[in-house]
């Protein structure tokens, strides 16, 4: 009985808290063949746990909490991979001229608003992370372990294993892309 | 010491988390005074940081993809 309730349970589980996990995974890991397949693990993971599962939090707190050490998983073993490495050093220099100004073609635009208010327009924010998703693998999972999961450089570069150095050259080129991707994309 | 717009895209990112020397501070927002490019910069990389969890889209799994999950766990039971 106690089984046949489990079963009932965990099939309800996916009905009602697989798209709130998909769209936590979409935030977080760049291809969404990848963000599926957390999300199924983590419900396997969940089947495989649902003893343990005491009821003391909420189904979809225990749920994100497992995709988190699934997601956490997933950078580790991308960030292992060889082609990382050379990701983080490909050059990507157009910004800036050989005196290390910013080059014509990209100085910053205004964007004639006010930059200390959110801004309304949805559109915005479809562009926003329409340029996120155009960022490197590894840039897209450093951006988004600092900026959506606020966790400080330290231990960004623990979990991922980068050099404060590598970290710091990712960082700063993410930002001066994802810029000059919203200039373009937003303000046409 | 004057520093470069590339030094002060770094400056910027590291002061974020207060991980820049009291001097470099002073040179970055030196250099920030003289240089409208790398003011602009600041401004929206502020603004970027501020909206940036707020740019998710929503997205649906498919019933394809439901069905999908609830048959590798069947698998399982």
């Amino acid at each position: 009985m106690a089984l046949l309730n489990q079963k009932n349970d965990i099939t309800t589980w996916v009905n009602d808290y697989s798209d709130i996990l998909y769209n936590y995974a979409l935030q977080r890991i760049k291809d969404a063949d990848d963000a599926k397949d957390l999300v199924q693990e983590t419900f396997l993971a969940a089947w495989r746990n649902i003893d343990n599962y005491n009821g003391d939090a909420s189904v979809k707190t225990w749920l994100v909490a497992i995709l988190k050490n699934k997601i956490i998983d997933q950078y580790r073993k991308n960030a292992s991979k060889k082609e990382q490495a050379l990701e983080i050093n490909e050059g990507e220099t157009i910004f800036f001229d050989g005196e290390d100004h910013w080059s014509k073609g990209f100085y910053p635009k205004d964007w004639k608003i006010d930059y200390e208010h959110n801004i309304e327009s949805k559109e915005f924010y479809i562009i926003l992370n329409a340029c996120k998703k155009k960022l490197k693998k590894i840039q897209f999972q450093v951006f988004s372990m600092k900026y959506m999961d606020d966790l400080e450089s330290d231990e960004i570069c623990k979990l991922l294993n980068l050099s404060n150095a590598n970290y710091w050259v990712l960082i700063h080129r993410a930002k001066v892309q994802l810029r000059a991707c919203l200039e373009i994309n937003w303000l046409n | 010491m004057s520093i470069t717009c590339k030094n002060a895209v770094e400056f910027i990112a590291k002061n974020e988390e207060g991980r820049i020397t009291a001097m470099q501070k002073v040179n970055l927002w030196k250099h920030m005074a003289v240089c409208s490019l790398c003011s602009l910069f600041y401004k929206q990389n502020g603004l970027i940081n501020a909206s940036i969890k707020k740019a998710n889209v929503t997205q649906s799994l498919t019933a394809k993809d439901k069905k999908s999950i609830l048959a590798t766990l069947e698998k399982e039971m």
